[in-house]
């Protein structure tokens, strides 16, 4: 079973929800989780796992021989990216940092002149802690194609889990409803969506959960501080109503995930009592899921 | 020869754009028997894009057909497009008037590196 974390706005606490729920699933089911935010990855952090490097991931890039190049500019005219520069009478110039591999400039030249190469965009790490295998994906910084490494990642990770005979895999996915968060929903069994009682995390939950309902992937909501603001809490509880979408779980606004945090440990190590809330929101995912 | 110079204003009274991507405009300068032959101003309408502006920035005073920019600072991206097509780059500020003097002397410092990261001109 995949089950992707998402939620739209960030600091909901996606990754908290992530890590523990991998954390309780794989007290019975070998489990794989699969960090996608691959911006800025750090369930590494929360799991206290020092990552081994997997492997590279590598993204087309255009080279020109520029004795077939007529100096046309139709290969700058298709790039959507800007990553091509053309001036009449010159060869065209390329900005390879803005490249983000779709390979119309190699269709689009009529003389052949483009081939391609490829450039390193981001690097895969596993790693493993509290029972629970990681895999993670890292964009390199100042490239663009999160979502080719959130691809990436997923399709090293059916390798990797199935190697590992994984039963559930867990997919924590960046926040917004970008290109690297429909990478990291596609072909997922439910989405468990996580939020907080703020105005912009329920606008933010609203278009997520837009997402899930257009790719028919079953969801549920967790709320992440839900007595911040309970007011508001039960706004997004209504909406959730209307719209007959289950909440899965609560959890409380409390000091024990700032020291979960700090001290690099799960938080159900810092308070056992939150053991049981990830248990009963894995109970509300199987019977949803079904 | 022709030189391209980010600027603040319209002509030669103005003073350099500090920034190259997102000036107000570039003065196009023609320079003969290093004297001033002529010059016009075009407005860089790349200087609103969310981002590349530096690139496009490149694009529009490489059409232009210059030999040689004058700015203060400029980017990775625009840097690399004005190396491969091979348009020098010299550092300059102050009133228009005095750099292109400075710049026939040969006094102004020839950049063969970015100034400063992407984005710095948003900043």
């Amino acid at each position: 079973m995949k089950i992707a974390v998402t939620g739209g706005k960030g600091g909901t606490g996606k990754s908290t929800v992530a890590t523990s729920l991998a954390i309780e699933f794989s007290r019975e089911k070998k489990t794989l989780l699969i960090d996608a935010d691959v911006e800025c990855p750090n369930d590494h952090l929360l799991l206290n796992v020092k990552r081994k490097k997997y492997s590279n991931v590598y993204q087309p890039i255009p080279k020109w021989d520029f004795s077939k190049c007529t100096k046309c500019g139709k290969c700058a005219s298709v790039c959507k990216q800007n990553a091509i520069v053309f001036v009449k009478d010159k060869f065209p110039a390329f900005v390879k940092e803005v490249c983000i591999g779709c390979k119309a400039c190699m269709v689009a030249c009529p003389n052949g002149a483009i081939s391609m190469t490829q450039k390193q965009i981001g690097t895969i790490y596993t790693g493993k802690n509290y029972g629970v295998d990681l895999v993670i994906g890292e964009l390199k910084i100042g490239e663009l194609a999160s979502g080719e490494i959130v691809s990436a990642v997923r399709e090293k990770s059916e390798e990797i889990s199935k190697k590992l005979k994984s039963e559930i895999i867990l997919i924590d996915s960046a926040a917004g409803i970008g290109c690297p968060v429909i990478a990291s929903l596609v072909g997922t069994d439910y989405i468990v969506a996580v939020t907080e009682p703020t105005p912009s995390a329920l606008h933010d939950l609203k278009r997520v959960l837009y997402l899930a309902r257009h790719f028919n992937i079953p969801h549920g909501i967790i709320i992440n501080k839900f007595d911040l603001e309970k007011s508001f809490c039960s706004k997004i509880e209504s909406f959730a109503k209307k719209n007959k979408i289950p909440i899965i779980g609560y959890l409380p606004y409390k000091r024990d995930f700032v020291d979960s945090t700090i001290k690099m440990k799960p938080i159900a190590e810092i308070n056992p009592k939150y053991k049981k809330i990830f248990a009963e929101i894995i109970k509300h995912i199987g019977v949803e899921e079904k | 020869m022709k030189i391209a110079i980010s600027s603040i204003g319209k002509n030669l009274e103005s003073e350099v754009d500090a920034r190259f991507g997102r000036c107000d405009y570039f003065l196009i300068v023609e320079i003969e028997d290093k004297k001033v032959k002529g010059f016009k101003a075009i407005e860089n309408t790349a200087k609103a894009q969310t981002g590349g502006a530096g690139i496009t920035a490149g694009e529009i005073v490489a059409n232009e057909k210059v030999d040689a920019i004058i700015t203060t600072n400029l980017g990775p991206r625009a840097f690399s497009v004005f190396e491969q097509f091979e348009i020098k780059i010299y550092q300059g500020q102050g009133k228009i008037k005095d750099v292109v003097e400075q710049f026939v002397e040969g006094k102004l410092k020839e950049l063969t590196n970015a100034t400063g990261p992407q984005h710095r001109g948003l900043k």
